[in-house]
Order: C-alpha cells, then sequence, then structure tokens
C-alpha cells in the first residue's frame, strides 16, 4: 500500500512539471500585447523597449521559464502585469465566490445523484427509470450558459425570486444564498447525471449479480440494510472517481458560469486575464486548476484503493 | 463455466470491434450488415432523422430558400418576434433575420463540431496505436503527455490556445480538436493493446512487414470501427465547446453566426426579447441530444453484437 502511494505520487512529478510547462506555454505565444495594450497602438520605440525591461519580457523564454518555477517553488507566483498586484492576492480575493460555487455545485449534484439513484434502485420503478433517463440527457446535452439564461430569465427577470448578481458574504447569508442559487443548480446539473448513471449502474450491478446480495436476503437482511450498507458501500469506488473527474468539467463550468450571473471570482479573473494577455494571472490560474485537478484524481484513486481492497493487493 | 467465460470476454471487449482479420472483401459486407441493424433501432432511425434533417437544412438551405443576408440587417426591424412578416423566426437586436442567422450559423457550428473531432480522431489515433505499438519509452512519453492534457479542463486549454491564436473559425477548430485527441488515442492505445499480438499480426510480422504496413494494413482499421462509435458523442462534445467559446466571445467571431455567438449577442436585450436567446438555445439543445442518442445507441447496437 505504501509503495503504490509513493510510486503515484513520484508518477505526478512529471505530470505536475508538464502542468507548468504548459501552463507558461500557453500565454506566452504572443508577450509582445501587454505591451501594446498599456502604450496604446502606436508607442515609440524607446517606450516599447523600456517597458519590455521593465516587465522582463526581453530576456529568452526558456530563462522567463525558469525564473518563474524558481519563484513558483519559493511560493511567489509574481506580479500583474497590469497593475502591479502580487498574482497570489488577486486569486485570493477572486477566490471566495469560486469556492463557494464549486463546492456548493458538487454538493448539489451529490444530492441529486444520490437520491435518485437510491429512489430508483429502491423501487425499480420503469416510470422513474425512464424520467431519470431524460434528465440525465437533458443535463449532460444542454450548454451550461442555456440553463443560466433561461433560468435568470424565469426565476430572476419574470418571477423575481432570487437576484441575478452576486453579494458577498459580508452582505449576509440570505442575499448570497439568493444570489447563488441558479448558478450552483446550473453547474450541478451539468456534472450529476454522469455520477448518477454510473452509482446507480454499480447499484444494479451488484444486487443482481453478486452472491453476497443473495445471501444476506438469506440471511434475513431488510432491502434498506442490504443497499445502504452492503451494495451501496461497494458501488462507491467508481462514484468517487467520477467526483474527482467531475471537478475538472467545473472548473471549466465555472468560467462561463460566473460570465452569464457576473460573478466575480477565479473564472472571471481569468477571463479578463486572458482577454488582457496578462501572463502572469493566466499562468498561474491555468497552473492552480491543473494542479487541483491532478491531486483530486490522485485522491480518488487512493480513496478507491482503501474502499476496493482487491486494486491494492493485485497491483 | 462458459458463461462465466463469456461474460469475462464482455467485459474486457466492451466495444466488440473486430476480432479476427476481416478479409478485404468481406469487410464492405460487414458494413453492410451493421448498417441494415442500426436502421432497425428507432432509438436510433429517430434522432437520425432528425439529426439529418437539421444537416440538411443548415447545408442545403442556403441553396434552396430564399434567406435574407444573414450578416446585414433591417434598422427599422429589430426585435421583431417570431412569424412576424418577412421573418418567420423574427429579427434580432440588429435587424438581422434570425431563421437566416440560424441556418448559416448551424453550418458553422456543425463544421466546427466535426472537422475538430476529425482532426482528433485522425491524430489521437495515430499517436494512440503507435505509441500501443511500439510500447517501452515511447508509450510511457505519450501517457505522460495525455495525462498533462487530461489534467486541463478543456474548455480552458481551448480557451487560451483560441487566445493564443487569434479568434478565427480555423483556431476554434484547432483549439478543440487539442482536446478531442486524449479521448482517441486512449481508446486507441486499448485497442491496439489487444491486437498487438493476435496470429495474423505475429504472421504479418514474421513474413517481414514493417511498421508502417502492420498498422495501416491490420491494426488500424480494426480500430476505426471503435473509434467511429465515440464520434457521434465527441461531435456533441466539441459543439458544446465551441458554444462555450463562442460565448465568451473568443470562438467563431463575429459578425459570422455561430449558435454560440448568436446567444451572446442576444443575450442584452434578453429581459425585452428572449426568442433571439432561446431560437438558437433550443437548437443546439436538440442537436446535441440527437447526436447523444445516436452516439448511445451506434454504442448499444455494437456492445449487443460482440454479446
Amino acid at each position: 500500500m505504501k509503495r503504490i502511494v509513493f510510486l503515484r505520487l513520484g508518477q505526478m512529478i512529471p505530470v505536475l512539471f508538464g502542468v507548468t510547462f504548459l501552463a507558461f506555454l500557453l500565454d506566452n505565444a504572443l508577450p509582445g500585447n501587454i505591451v501594446y495594450q498599456l502604450l496604446g497602438d502606436n508607442p515609440s520605440k524607446s517606450a516599447l523597449h523600456q517597458l519590455q525591461i521593465e516587465l522582463g519580457l526581453n530576456r529568452p523564454p526558456v530563462q522567463r521559464y525558469f525564473d518563474w518555477l524558481w519563484q513558483l517553488l519559493h511560493g511567489n507566483l509574481g506580479h500583474s502585469l497590469l497593475g502591479g498586484q502580487a498574482v497570489g492576492t488577486e486569486i485570493w480575493s477572486a477566490l471566495p465566490p469560486t469556492l463557494e460555487l464549486l463546492i456548493g455545485a458538487e454538493v448539489v449534484s451529490l444530492v441529486l445523484c444520490l437520491t435518485l439513484a437510491f429512489w430508483s434502485v429502491w423501487t425499480r420503478n420503469r416510470v422513474l427509470d425512464r424520467f431519470i433517463t431524460v434528465l440525465s440527457l437533458v443535463g449532460h446535452c444542454a450548454p451550461g450558459f442555456v440553463i443560466g439564461l433561461v433560468a435568470l430569465l424565469i426565476f430572476s427577470v419574470k418571477l423575481k425570486l432570487v437576484h441575478s448578481i452576486y453579494y458577498p458574504m459580508s452582505d449576509g447569508v440570505a442575499a448570497n444564498l439568493k444570489g447563488l442559487v441558479l448558478p450552483i443548480v446550473t453547474l450541478a446539473i451539468g456534472i450529476f447525471p454522469t455520477q448518477m448513471r454510473i452509482f446507480r449502474g454499480d447499484m444494479l450491478q451488484q444486487l443482481d449479480h453478486e452472491d453476497y446480495v443473495s445471501l444476506a436476503r438469506l440471511k434475513g437482511l431488510t432491502k434498506g440494510r442490504i443497499i445502504v450498507r452492503h451494495v451501496a458501500k461497494n458501488a462507491s469506488p467508481n462514484l468517487i472517481t467520477v467526483l474527482a473527474l467531475s471537478l475538472g468539467f467545473l472548473f471549466g463550468g465555472v468560467i462561463i458560469i460566473e460570465q452569464v450571473f457576473t460573478i466575480p471570482g477565479v473564472g472571471g479573473l481569468l477571463y479578463s486575464a486572458i482577454n488582457d494577455h496578462n501572463a502572469p494571472i493566466v499562468q498561474a490560474i491555468v497552473l492552480l486548476i491543473g494542479v487541483v485537478v491532478v491531486v483530486a484524481n490522485l485522491l480518488a484513486d487512493l480513496v478507491y484503493m482503501v474502499l476496493d481492497p482487491r486494486v491494492r493487493y493485485e497491483s | 463455466m462458459a458463461e462465466v467465460l463469456d461474460s469475462l470476454n464482455a467485459i474486457s471487449e466492451p466495444l466488440g470491434g473486430a476480432r479476427t482479420a476481416p478479409r478485404r472483401n468481406s469487410r464492405f459486407e460487414d458494413f453492410r450488415v451493421r448498417l441494415g441493424r442500426y436502421l432497425r433501432e428507432p432509438e436510433i432511425t429517430i434522432p437520425g432523422a432528425v439529426l439529418l434533417a437539421i444537416v440538411l437544412l443548415c447545408f442545403l438551405g442556403p441553396l434552396v430558400l430564399p434567406l435574407p443576408n444573414p450578416l446585414t440587417g433591417d434598422f427599422l426591424h429589430t426585435l421583431a418576434p417570431p412569424f412576424s412578416r418577412g421573418h418567420l423566426l423574427g429579427t434580432d437586436y440588429t435587424g438581422i433575420d434570425e431563421l437566416s442567422r440560424l441556418i448559416y450559423g448551424g453550418r458553422v457550428s456543425l463544421e466546427v463540431g466535426s472537422c475538430a473531432v476529425a482532426i482528433g480522431m485522425i491524430v489521437g489515433t495515430a499517436v494512440g496505436t503507435i505509441a500501443a505499438y511500439k510500447g517501452h519509452w515511447v508509450d510511457a512519453t505519450v501517457m505522460r503527455f495525455l495525462d498533462v492534457l487530461l489534467a486541463f479542463p478543456a474548455l480552458i486549454l481551448a480557451l487560451a490556445i483560441a487566445d493564443i491564436l487569434g479568434a478565427s473559425i480555423r483556431n476554434v477548430i484547432i483549439a478543440i480538436s487539442f482536446f478531442t485527441i486524449p479521448a482517441y488515442a486512449r481508446l486507441s492505445r486499448a485497442e491496439t493493446l489487444r491486437m498487438r499480438n493476435r496470429e495474423y499480426v505475429v504472421a504479418s510480422r514474421s513474413m517481414g512487414s514493417g511498421t508502417g504496413r502492420i498498422l495501416l494494413g491490420h491494426i488500424v482499421p480494426n480500430v476505426i470501427p471503435v473509434i467511429m462509435t465515440v464520434a457521434f458523442l465527441q461531435v456533441g462534445t466539441a459543439m458544446l465547446t465551441e458554444a462555450g467559446l463562442s460565448y465568451l466571445g473568443l470562438g467563431v467571431p463575429i459578425p459570422t453566426p455561430s449558435w454560440g455567438n448568436m446567444i451572446q449577442t442576444a443575450q442584452g436585450s434578453m429581459e425585452r426579447d428572449p426568442w433571439p436567446v432561446l431560437i438558437p438555445s433550443a437548437v443546439l439543445f436538440l442537436t446535441i441530444v440527437c447526436l447523444n442518442l445516436v452516439g448511445n445507441g451506434v454504442r448499444g447496437v455494437l456492445t449487443s453484437e460482440s454479446s
């Protein structure tokens, strides 16, 4: 077990290294643009040159990459090219709404997934299964911004039930939730179908094909006890993998959803930084997302090993 | 016992594929039989027909129907509701006919989706089969590289690539094709690993065939059916990403219409007139639902064939 953990941690290093490289590469293909952004369309040659030196953009890319990596190892993410603020502070201040969105969406999605999966497995109702299939098709196929805009139109513009913009926690929990409920549900609708399909499928597979279920029935265990204590537990490993994978999808969704609902989060920061060619911020956020996704997948693999001893012993 | 073995086979070969090397004359026959089987499934034919109708309308519509120019509007009739005179689906906030924009935009969205998947499929299959066939360090390097690509949420990667290359239809296609590569590479790698030591491959190798000949002649033809089943689903995902990118203003550049940027431009006047948002949204949704249904149906047939 320990050996596998270390092996997996070792495998993570080249991947993380690749992530930093890609993050650097992504926004350095056009290094000149920010200079034009700052100086206008027709800057004088000397001003251009001076600003490039000031921002450190005159050095060769390889050197900049290793400088950046070295600073990174010291926990220094660099400074924004536009305002000069520390990138770390900028991201830190944009983090709360994004975290609320991510956590909220995972929680709502998990609640939806568990409720529907248990309900379906418990009743084995054809009509319910049809409904679930249609619901997951909708969640899978409708673009997040379409769901978001339609929800905004119905619940905010027409019914005036919720706020259409974000209120920070400091304006009160109620206002905060009223602004966040639509984006959270929109994000959750995008990710719950996969989770539910996997969990429900695994539970049905266990119920119908595993000897231990028959044995439990013969022993006289109640249906609820069999499903919750045994079947659900044995069906959970794949669900956890999918949960970790959904995080990557959520990051993509957050960028769009923050635009739809004008939420001042990390997605919005990334979006404006991309438009401004503000390389340090883009790099830092892309790196952050890459690291979170890689670590989440690693954790999921480890939890999988804990829950399913077969994986542990086979490898 | 036989049952257990069968079910194990079904698990290890979920997508069937060809078990033995099909002879050239029987391959066409195979295709015909398989096509017939698909056409018997209502779960494939109904969404397939809708999809075909959408595709035909988008590609033939501009040639046949008397559509107004999708780029210039009639400023006297802005935000006309659907079914108004001369504008079946109304007009947007600059007075451009919605139906015309929808059809021309559909062409762009469908083109971007299918081209991106085609590129991703070709590159991914090449990378996956070569990695699996060569093995050793080639395989290890490619797999780590794919891990890195997979670590990035598709949209963020596409966003950054589209930004670097600049907004144009061609660049959106490149950006989206980039992240369809890992799925195909992984799939074709798994298939190649299963096939690399089959009798006919070993036989061909011992007769002196080179790597290129074995890959193109024996392995790729057997990987293709498996790859194709995912294509429909992938086109749907690619179109979703295109819509997302265009919605953010980093995809298909205005004034060229695409379903994504139509929604974005109409968003501002959504409170007064929701139709320019709702109509392209509904069509986009319908298209992607059909792509998914057809994709699932095709996969279902292949799975039942193999078991």
